[in-house]
């Protein structure tokens, strides 16, 4: 497979929330505000592709009937590393994201592309479809972050956007954007209007 | 597809194992140093933060900490100073009891039980003024609660409040992290004018009357829980420091 079509496919027409709808809790979860969005973007980044390369390497060694489990303990392995790296390099990063980073073992995109890539294809394609999911994941996660947190909260980063002058004037915070289910109803818009572009991904 | 024997499966999912074993034991141990620097410096950050010292940067942690925190006692509940470490080195008692290395959890469970514990108290020092800021820890609703409060010299006056969560809700118990909700406390005073105990008050309504004023501070809307909880933990915690006030107090 060429690297440029495994790489392009997971950013549009095979983006894992919006067509393959893999990862949509933690998609809800995580991205109340931006930055912990953000964050927890590249770490699936990071363990998806690992992941897929680690048991791309190990795929015919692996038993096929014990290798849900296989592949669940590398996933979790690479969690539990990941998690202790932020502890000890980016310890207010790790604060915010707290029990996601752990809850990244449940993310069904790891265990998805395992399954459908990584146990046929050979380990460097494994690694850039690995890599290429999840900048798929994290351009909706920023998508998300960036509308929740400035609709919801006003602010950026942090960083106060909306001016004091439309709270004065009776604007107020839109309290439903902090929830999940508003979360949900805006990947229900992306994917619709996701398909009205691409006509090629509507079911006949 | 090949078929895989038994005894190869048991094989391969053992040896997985302690491989994987291997792998996270050697991570865990070489990065602990580094978890345990990071506990320490928020740990100083927060005792410089309830300061509110205008010359503390956010940077330079540790640095700032050994310059304005010249002193760190350990007293008993009778008031007595057992311990006192200062610039670096233990001049009284035990190292091991240093202020900044004791469980307030644990010793605060110890005194409630009636037996002995040890409390700490960090010094702040300036060219203008001392402050005394002591660790509090108590129960939120959720999870635990704790914070430091500073006192002033005269041993009743609020100076400094600091408090932080584990679990309580997002923009109502969690509020309590908050400056605006912390900086209500700066002021307030812990005994009346008289010299009698009276700790604070946190209410939905609170006196804007002197002299109950002097004692109470706003609640948060929607955290009535965790509220209460800071309020308990604020007058239980420093309840055990009365004695040590009292001579600060008498000392002016």
């Amino acid at each position: 497979m060429a690297i440029n079509k495994i790489f392009l496919g997971p950013l549009n027409k095979n983006n894992p929330i919006l067509v393959q709808v893999l990862g949509i809790c933690s998609a809800l979860a995580v991205t109340a505000q931006l930055k912990p969005a953000i964050v927890m973007a590249i770490s699936v980044t990071i363990v998806t592709a690992c992941s897929n390369f680690i048991i791309s390497l190990m795929r015919k060694t692996i038993p096929p009937r014990i290798r849900i489990i296989i592949q669940l303990m590398v996933i979790a392995t690479l969690v539990i590393l990941v998690d202790q790296f932020l502890k000890a390099f980016v310890y207010d990063v790790s604060k915010q994201l707290s029990v996601f980073v752990g809850l990244i073992i449940t993310n069904c995109i790891l265990m998805g592309r395992l399954e459908s890539f990584a146990m046929q294809q050979p380990p460097i394609p494994s690694f850039f479809d690995g890599i290429a999911n999840g900048i798929g994941y994290g351009i909706i996660l920023a998508v998300l972050g960036f509308l929740r947190e400035l609709f919801g909260s006003g602010t950026l980063w942090g960083y106060a956007i909306i001016p004091q002058s439309f709270y004065d004037c009776g604007y107020v915070n839109n309290g439903l954007m902090i929830l999940p289910p508003m979360a949900l109803i805006i990947v229900g818009v992306m994917i619709g209007i996701q398909r009205y572009i691409n006509k090629d991904l509507q079911e006949k | 597809m090949k078929n895989f024997s038994n005894t190869y499966i048991y094989i391969y999912a053992s040896a997985l194992v302690v491989v994987i074993a291997l792998v996270l034991s050697i991570c865990a141990t070489r990065l602990q140093p580094f978890q345990i620097e990071n506990k320490n410096q928020e740990k100083m950050q927060g005792i410089l933060k309830t300061s509110h010292s205008d010359k503390i940067m956010t940077d330079n942690i540790t640095s700032n900490y050994q310059k304005y925190i010249t002193k760190e006692l350990t007293i008993d509940k009778n008031g007595i100073i057992t311990d006192e470490y200062q610039n670096g080195k233990c001049i009284k008692g035990d190292s091991n009891n240093r202020a900044f290395k004791l469980n307030v959890k644990a010793e605060m469970s110890c005194l409630t039980e009636g037996k002995n514990g040890k409390l700490g108290i960090f010094v702040y020092q300036d060219e203008h003024c001392t402050k005394y800021i002591i660790p509090i820890y108590g129960k939120g609703l959720w999870g635990p609660i704790w914070g430091n409060i500073a006192i002033a010299e005269d041993g009743s006056t609020i100076v400094g409040a600091y408090f932080n969560h584990q679990g309580e809700t997002p923009g109502l118990g969690a509020e309590i992290a908050n400056e605006e909700f912390q900086n209500q406390f700066i002021g307030k005073t812990l005994f009346e004018q008289g010299g009698s105990w009276k700790g604070i008050v946190i209410s939905k309504m609170p006196a804007t009357a002197m002299p109950e004023a002097a004692h109470e501070v706003d609640a948060i809307s929607g955290g009535t829980i965790t509220s209460k909880g800071v309020e308990t933990m604020i007058n239980s915690c420093l309840n055990y420091y009365q004695p040590f006030l009292k001579t600060l107090q008498n000392g002016n």
